[in-house]
């Protein structure tokens, strides 16, 4: 469907506001359910200072599925980690 | 070489963040410096080793919004953005998610006249055409058995 007849169906002439809530909307089904994954990888470096462990998320991210590290020890497969129920209680670790 | 990593490796969100962090097992058997056996708790610790390509992020994004193709139609997606973005674009859905936008897009419009039981309505609407959508993928198959005694 072009975004030319949502705009006929919903009986609107303003196309930049109508893509703006496009946008929201395809927020809202994607923050609802999962209709498309997307996957980024990233190097693990030695940690080395007290903010080494922190990794940035990809943007745009509405959720995330999971979070997974590869095995070499297990013919390089990545297995899906666990999410800490409570943030330890070191905030800095200034010799890692 | 990382191993065990289910069980030894624990993630923490935090803002725009990923906060990795590796246990450390604490040992029961090793003296200390006086000759004690003193258990160790177990603690964690940053990562301590590199991992090419180590961390793996699955996750949901606004993909693709707009094409140039139609996606009922054409399986190739060329990406639209930024100023590019016009009348004549496709939305990257099916047609029954197409649908559901038609919903929120009046249900927006209408709250913005102050319509607030419209915009009810249409985002109900919404969310039951994005209902319909999952429905429609599910694929349920039903085997029943004849007994071999019910010929007439």
């Amino acid at each position: 469907m072009t975004i030319l007849e949502l705009m006929e169906r919903a009986n609107t002439r303003e196309t930049k506001l109508t893509i703006a809530w496009i946008k929201d909307a395809i927020a809202t089904i994607q923050s609802d359910d999962v209709e498309k994954l997307s996957i980024k990888k990233e190097n693990i470096t030695i940690a080395a200072d007290g903010d080494d462990n922190q990794y940035p998320l990809p943007a745009g991210l509405i959720s995330i599925n999971s979070i997974s590290i590869l095995d070499t020890e297990d013919d390089n497969k990545y297995k899906i980690i666990r999410r800490l129920g409570h943030e330890p209680i070191v905030s800095e670790d200034t010799n890692p | 070489m990382s191993y065990d990593v289910e069980a030894n490796w624990f993630y923490f969100h935090k803002g725009r963040k990923l906060h990795l962090y590796m246990l450390r097992q604490g040992s029961f058997i090793a003296p200390d410096s006086e000759g004690r056996l003193s258990p160790a708790t177990d603690s964690l610790v940053s990562p301590n080793e590199a991992i090419e390509n180590g961390l793996r992020i699955e996750y949901t994004k606004v993909d693709t919004p707009f094409i140039e193709e139609d996606p009922e139609v054409d399986v190739t997606e060329t990406e639209v953005t930024g100023t590019s973005v016009d009348e004549n674009s496709h939305i990257n859905l099916n047609k029954m998610l197409s649908l559901a936008v038609v919903s929120y897009v009046k249900g927006k419009l209408a709250e913005r006249n102050g319509d607030i039981q419209t915009k009810e309505y249409y985002m109900r609407d919404f969310w039951k055409k994005v209902a319909d959508n999952k429905s429609n993928m599910k694929k349920v198959h039903i085997v029943l058995t004849k007994p071999v005694f019910n010929l007439k």
